[in-house]
């Protein structure tokens, strides 16, 4: 089973941790006041004009943080990405043995949105 | 010649024992979602997580940006605020798939995959990483790509999806484990998807990781009828 590997295969798997660190830092520190303070909502925290929460996507999202709307079939973001785990499995899952029609009828939508991985980040930002 | 004795007993009682401690079952944690897109849009998404795979149902109760509960199962998730249905939306993900389950029944290192169409295509060795490459069904190679899975010391450490051009779509990682009564989890899952205007990103985070306990019986099966 044992292949020729292709050069740079392993430097796919790594990522630049400083830089997502620094991209990251806003919502770290929201994380972490937030941790402190477990009873407070995000709605209260722009009532009161807090700092931490002034850049955050609003409220009334379906997912609370649903930054992607819904037109993949209505399944907001957070679906798409890792809390149901690898989102690439939504595409194993439509080449698992599925037939009939609702197969087809999401192929479609869904194929175009888990090209990006299973994002639909990719999917609300190229089509 | 006692002693034998009293060895095989104690392996004929505690062999079971032992072998069933590696059927997990249940799954509890404090989850945190971070995300932030190209866009520079930002969000937060904070509170527990809970998964039983006989009940084959994702509960989060969120506290984070608000309280509310969403419950995965089947193809549909519920939204609940006040014991209330606020929306329900379908959802084709499979939750056999999900990090929870195939962390519980030991499929986590190859991401499911052998219970689909796809196929392993190639196997490598790059330093202490195992890579594997997983091809779609020739039916769909047109509209989907390989699937690389690097495996370090048995655990699942990073994932690329290819479009079927051959360039990265998106990235995850898995880091920070948590070991727990002989459960493998990751702590940390960083994923990185491409697009034309740039990089987005969302990291998923997990503390306080409980393996099958008896309590919460009420969240691990909680159930969406009766509910308005």
């Amino acid at each position: 089973m044992a292949g020729t590997t292709m050069a740079g295969e392993a430097d796919l798997f790594s990522y630049d941790h400083e830089s997502m660190a620094i991209e990251m830092a806003a919502l770290d520190n929201l994380e972490e006041f937030v941790t402190e303070n477990p009873s407070v909502s995000l709605s209260e925290m722009l009532a009161s004009d807090n700092e931490l929460a002034s850049n955050m996507a609003e409220t009334n999202a379906f997912y609370g943080f649903d930054l992607m709307n819904d037109r993949a079939l209505g399944i907001g973001g957070f679906w798409w990405g890792c809390c149901l785990g690898p989102v690439g499995v939504v595409i194993v899952w439509l080449v698992a043995d599925d037939p009939g029609e609702t197969k087809k009828s999401i192929f479609g939508c869904i194929v175009s949105s888990l090209l990006g991985g299973g994002s639909s980040l990719y999917y609300n930002y190229s089509y | 010649m006692r002693n034998i004795c009293r060895l095989l007993i104690l392996i004929f009682f505690f062999t079971p024992v032992c072998l069933q401690a590696q059927q997990f079952f249940r799954i509890r944690a404090d989850v945190s979602v971070k995300t932030k897109l190209s866009s520079g849009d930002q969000s937060l998404t904070m509170g527990k997580i809970y998964y039983d795979r006989n009940e084959k149902k994702i509960i989060y109760d969120l506290t984070f940006p608000e309280k509310n509960i969403l419950v995965t199962a089947d193809t549909i998730t519920y939204r609940i605020v006040d014991n209330q249905i606020i929306q329900r939306s379908f959802s084709p993900s499979i939750v056999e798939f999900s990090v929870f389950h195939l962390a519980l029944s030991s499929h986590l290192p190859e991401f499911g995959l052998k219970r689909t169409q796809y196929e392993i295509s190639k196997v490598a060795k790059e330093g202490q990483m195992v890579i594997t490459t997983w091809t779609p069904p020739d039916k769909l190679a047109e509209d989907l790509g390989n699937i690389l899975i690097s495996v370090v010391d048995r655990k699942l450490y990073a994932v690329v999806f290819l479009s079927p051009d051959g360039s990265v779509k998106s990235k995850q990682f898995f880091e920070d484990y948590i070991e727990r009564d002989g459960l493998a989890f990751p702590g940390k899952i960083v994923e990185i998807s491409y697009s034309p205007e740039g990089e987005n990103y969302q990291i998923m985070s997990f503390k306080n990781l409980v393996v099958d306990e008896l309590e919460n019986n009420h969240m691990y099966s909680f159930s969406v009828d009766g509910l308005r």
